[in-house]
C-alpha cells in the first residue's frame, strides 16, 4: 500500500470513528437525567426473590438465565482453550524457580492461599444480602490457582483429569440441572419455588464460584503457556 | 401461567446443553449414545413445539416466572419456529454426518473430543436465540455461539483456519461490543430490554438513530452482508466440513435474524428508513459482488463459502420493502420471502457444504480439478449436490426458488426495476459458479478414489439435498407457518396463502 | 453532571479501544485495545445507570455478565494468537505470509 492510499485510509477510519463518538456522546446527553430504569421495579420485587442483595436477585434469579448462559460461554473458553494444544505432549517452560528451594515463598502461600479461600467462602455466603457473590468469590479461588501456578507449586502441566473436568463443568452443570428441573415443575426454566429460592441460589452459587475459579486459574495457565496434560480418551 | 405443564421449547436450549455437559466430561466410549439420545430429545421437542404453535398459534414464556421488564421472555411465532426447525433439521443431519466424518486416527479422534461438546454448545446457543425476545439476551446467545463456532473453525489447527478463526473472533467481539452499546442506549432511554416494550416506548431523536445505528452495524458484520463480508470466507472454508455446513446454514442467520426481528419491531418506531435503504443497496451489491468472486475461486469450499456471501446478500434486499409508504402487500411478500430464502439457503448450503466434505475426503485435497470425474464414483453425494445447486440457482422445484420470485413480485409491485435486476443477475452468476463444479464432477475422466467416503456421510448430504427440494414444495404449509404471530403489517400478503 | 462526565469518558475509551482494534496490527495490541473498547462500554452501563440517585441493578449486572463474557473471550484470543504464532511465526493477522 503506498502512502498517500495509507493516509488516506487512516483518515477514513479517523472520521468514522468520530462520527460514531459524536452519535454516542449527543444520544447519551439526550437521556432523560432522571432516568430511573429498573431500580423500582427491582426494589418491588425483592421480597420474593429469596436474597436481599439486589444484584445478586437480578444475577441469580431476575436474569438467571443470561448467568446461566454466561457460564457456559465461560466453559466453551475452557473447552476451546484445550482444544488448541498442539497434539504432541507439550513440554512447557517453568516461569519460576520450584518453590521448594525458597522457604519466605511457601510460608507466604501457606498463609495467604487459606485466607483466600475462606475469603472466596465469605464473599459467595454474603452475596445474599451484601456485594459479593460467585463472581467474586470465584475470582479469588482462581487467583489461588494464579499464584500457585506461577510460584511453581503447580505442576508445570496438569492432567485433565476427571476430577478437574468435574470441577470445571459443576458449575454450569448444576445450574442447568436447576433451570430443567424447575421446568418441569412450573412449566418455564428457573421458576423457583418461593420458599426454596434463597437456598437453590446459594447452592447454585457454590457451585457457580468453585467453576469460575477453576476455570480462571486454567485460562491463565493455558495463556502463559502451562499446558494441560491431553488423554487419548476424554476432554 | 399456560395450560401445559411443560414447555416443549425449553428442551431445544436445554437437550443439546445437557449432550455438551455430558460429552464435556465423559470418556468418549459413549459418544454415540449420548450424541443420538440428545439429537432424538432435541427433535422431539421441535415436533412438540411445532405441535403447541399449531395449536394455541403464537405464545410467549417468561423465564423464571417474572415477566418483562424485570425478567426475560421467549416469542415462540411462526418466524422462530421456521428458523428452529432449520436448526434442529440441519442440526441432526450434521450430528449423524459428524459421528462419521471425525474417523479413527489419533488427530480425528483428539478433534472429535472438543468437537462435539463445543458444537452441541453451538446448537444449544442457536435455538436460545431464535427463541428470544430480549435484547440482552440475544447479546449473550451471540456470544455463546460466536465463540464456539470459533473454536470449531480452529479445531484443525491448521495455519488458514488459525488466520480465519482468528480474524473472524476480533471482529465478532467488536460487532457485539457496538450490538451491545446500542442495546445500552435503548435500555438507559426506556428502561426495558424487552424487544416489543422498547419498540412502544421508542421516540425518533437522537437515542433512537444512535441505537439503530450500533445495532445495525453490529448485526450486519454477524451476519457477514458485503462490505463487512470479508471475514467469511477464509473462516468457513477452512473449517472443518460439517463446521462450515453450520457456520454458512445457520450462524449467519443469527444476526440476520436478530436484525429482522429489530427491523420490524423496532423500526417504525425509529423511522430509520435510511437505514433500511442501505441495507437493500449492500444486499445488492453482495449478490453480485459474491458470485463474482465465487467465480474465480479455485478451491471448492472457496467457491461455496462466496456463495454464501451471495446468498446473504438476498435476505437483505427484502429490507427497503419495509419503509414507510410501501404497500403491506410488498412489505409482507418481502418479509415472507426473506425468511423462506433463510430457510432455503440454509438448506441447500448445509448440503453443499457435506457433500464438499465427502468429495475432500475422497480425493485428500480440495482443489476444483481434484473433482473431476468423481461423479461416476460417488452418485449419492453428486446427486446431493445437484439438487442443493437446483435450490441455489434459483430453479423450481427447488425451495430457492419461490422467495427469490417473491421478492421479485413485491420489487414488480412497487414498480421498482433494479432489485429484479439484481435477482435475474443473482440467478445467472449462481449457474456460472456452480457449474464450474458440476462441470469437473461430472466429467468422463478415469480416476481412482484415494479413500472411499464413509457411506454415512453420502447419505447425510443427500437427505438435505432432497430437503431443499421438498421445503421448496411444501411451500404453503412453510408460509401458513410464518403467518402465526407475523409482525404488525407483515400479514397482508400471507393472509391471502390459503 | 458527574454522570456525564463519566459517560463522556466512556465514549471516549471505547472509540480509542476500536481504534487501536482497527489500526494496530500486533495482535496483542489489537486484543489490549477491544478490552479498552470493552471497558469503556461497561464503564457507560455504569454510569447510565447512576442517573436516578440510587444506582440500578439491573446494568450491573448486566456488566458482570459482560466482564466474564469478556475475560473469556480475550483468554481464548491470547491462546489462539499464541497457537498462531507457534505454526506461522506471524504476529499480525494480514502480513502475506500468513494470508490465506
Amino acid at each position: 500500500m503506498n502512502r498517500v492510499a495509507f493516509r488516506c485510509l487512516h483518515g477514513l477510519v479517523i472520521a468514522v470513528l468520530a462520527g460514531l463518538a459524536y452519535l454516542l456522546a449527543r444520544a447519551v446527553l439526550a437521556l432523560d437525567p432522571d432516568g430511573r430504569g429498573l431500580s423500582d421495579t427491582v426494589t418491588s420485587a425483592m421480597p420474593e426473590s429469596g436474597v436481599l442483595h439486589p444484584l445478586t436477585a437480578v444475577l441469580l434469579n431476575f436474569r438467571g438465565y443470561d448467568t446461566l448462559l454466561e457460564i457456559a460461554v465461560l466453559l466453551v473458553a475452557v473447552l476451546a482453550v484445550w482444544s488448541l494444544e498442539p497434539p504432541a505432549a507439550p513440554c512447557s517452560r517453568v516461569l519460576q524457580e520450584p518453590a521448594h528451594r525458597n522457604p519466605v515463598l511457601l510460608v507466604g502461600l501457606g498463609v495467604m492461599v487459606p485466607m483466600i479461600a475462606m475469603t472466596a467462602g465469605y464473599f459467595v455466603w454474603v452475596g445474599a444480602y451484601r456485594p459479593g457473590g460467585a463472581f467474586q468469590g470465584g475470582a479469588l479461588l482462581g487467583a489461588i490457582g494464579v499464584m500457585l501456578a506461577s510460584t511453581g507449586v503447580l505442576p508445570p502441566s496438569i492432567r485433565r483429569t476427571i476430577r478437574l473436568r468435574l470441577a470445571t463443568t459443576i458449575g454450569f452443570a448444576v445450574f442447568l440441572l436447576v433451570a430443567l428441573l424447575t421446568s418441569l415443575w412450573s412449566g418455564t426454566l428457573l421458576t423457583y419455588p418461593k420458599a426454596w429460592a434463597g437456598l437453590i441460589i446459594l447452592a447454585i452459587e457454590t457451585a457457580l464460584a468453585l467453576s469460575i475459579g477453576v476455570s480462571l486459574a486454567l485460562l491463565f495457565m493455558a495463556a502463559a503457556d502451562r499446558a494441560t496434560v491431553h488423554r487419548e480418551d476424554a476432554p | 401461567m399456560n395450560g401445559w405443564a411443560l414447555g416443549p421449547e425449553t428442551g431445544l436450549v436445554g437437550f443439546p446443553a445437557v449432550g455438551a455437559v455430558v460429552l464435556a466430561i465423559a470418556a468418549a466410549r459413549g459418544r454415540r449414545l449420548v450424541v443420538g439420545l440428545t439429537v432424538a430429545a432435541t427433535l422431539a421437542a421441535f415436533v412438540l413445539t411445532l405441535a403447541r404453535v399449531l395449536s394455541i398459534g403464537a405464545y410467549e414464556q417468561d423465564i423464571g416466572g417474572w415477566g418483562a421488564p424485570l425478567g426475560i421472555g421467549w416469542r415462540i411465532d411462526g418466524f422462530a419456529v421456521l428458523m428452529l426447525g432449520l436448526s434442529v433439521v440441519v442440526g441432526a443431519v450434521v450430528s449423524i454426518y459428524s459421528l462419521a466424518y471425525f474417523g479413527e486416527d489419533p488427530g480425528d479422534r483428539r478433534r472429535a473430543l472438543f468437537f462435539w461438546p463445543l458444537w452441541l454448545f453451538l446448537w444449544s446457543a442457536l435455538h436460545g436465540l431464535f427463541l428470544s425476545r430480549d435484547l440482552f439476551n440475544w447479546y449473550v446467545t451471540l456470544e455463546l455461539s460466536g465463540l464456539a463456532a470459533v473454536a470449531l473453525i480452529a479445531l484443525s489447527g491448521r495455519a488458514d483456519a488459525l488466520t480465519g478463526s482468528l480474524r473472524y473472533l476480533l471482529l465478532a467481539l467488536a460487532a457485539s461490543l457496538l450490538y451491545l452499546l446500542g442495546v445500552v442506549v435503548l435500555y438507559s432511554a426506556t428502561g426495558t430490554l424487552d424487544l416489543a416494550q422498547v419498540a412502544s416506548r421508542m421516540t425518533p431523536g437522537p437515542v433512537a438513530l444512535a441505537a439503530v445505528l450500533l445495532i445495525t452495524t453490529g448485526l450486519v458484520v454477524k451476519a457477514a452482508l458485503f462490505p463487512a463480508h470479508f471475514w467469511l470466507p477464509s473462516a468457513h472454508a477452512s473449517a472443518p466440513s460439517p463446521v462450515s455446513a453450520v457456520l454458512s446454514a445457520l450462524v449467519v442467520k443469527g444476526g440476520f435474524y436478530i436484525l429482522a426481528r429489530t427491523m420490524t419491531g423496532l423500526w417504525p418506531a425509529a423511522s430509520a428508513d435510511g437505514v433500511l435503504l442501505v441495507l437493500g443497496w449492500l444486499g445488492g451489491a453482495a449478490v453480485l459482488w459474491g458470485s463474482l468472486l465465487a467465480i474465480r475461486q479455485q478451491r471448492l469450499k472457496l467457491v461455496i463459502a462466496y456463495s454464501t456471501v451471495a446468498q446473504l446478500g438476498y435476505l437483505f434486499i427484502a429490507f427497503p420493502f419495509w419503509m414507510d409508504g410501501v404497500g403491506e402487500q410488498a412489505a409482507s411478500r418481502a418479509w415472507a420471502g426473506a425468511a423462506y430464502q433463510a430457510v432455503s439457503h440454509g438448506l441447500a448450503k448445509a448440503a453443499l457444504f457435506l457433500a464438499a466434505g465427502v468429495l475432500i475426503h475422497a480425493r485428500g485435497r480440495d482443489d476444483l480439478d481434484a473433482l473431476r470425474g468423481l461423479g461416476a464414483h460417488l452418485p449419492v453425494t453428486a446427486t446431493a449436490m445437484a439438487l442443493a445447486g437446483i435450490s441455489l440457482m434459483g430453479i423450481p422445484p427447488g425451495a430457492g426458488f419461490l422467495p427469490k420470485w417473491m421478492l421479485m413480485t413485491a420489487a414488480l409491485q412497487e414498480g421498482r426495476i433494479i432489485p429484479i435486476m439484481v435477482l435475474m443477475a443473482g440467478g445467472l452468476l449462481a449457474v456460472g459458479y456452480l457449474f464450474r463444479i458440476f462441470r469437473r464432477l461430472l466429467a468422463a475422466d478415469d480416476v481412482a478414489l484415494d479413500h472411499a467416503p464413509p457411506r454415512t456421510m453420502e447419505i447425510a448430504a443427500l437427505v438435505l439435498g432432497i430437503l431443499s427440494v421438498i421445503a421448496g414444495l411444501s411451500s404453503l404449509p412453510i408460509l401458513s407457518l410464518l403467518s402465526i404471530g407475523a409482525p404488525e403489517g407483515m400479514n397482508a400478503y400471507l393472509e391471502g396463502v390459503p | 453532571m458527574t454522570v456525564t462526565i463519566y459517560s463522556l469518558a466512556a465514549i471516549a475509551l471505547f472509540v480509542l479501544g476500536l481504534y487501536g482494534l482497527w489500526w494496530q496490527p500486533h495482535l496483542l495490541r489489537k486484543l489490549v485495545s477491544l478490552n479498552i473498547a470493552s471497558a469503556g462500554a461497561f464503564l457507560l452501563m455504569v454510569a447510565l445507570a447512576y442517573r436516578g440517585g440510587d444506582p440500578d441493578p439491573v446494568p450491573h449486572a448486566l456488566v458482570l455478565t459482560g466482564i466474564v463474557i469478556s475475560v473469556s473471550a480475550t483468554a481464548f484470543a491470547v491462546v489462539l494468537a499464541a497457537r498462531r504464532y507457534r505454526e506461522t511465526g506471524s504476529v499480525e493477522l494480514d502480513e502475506p505470509e500468513a494470508r490465506s
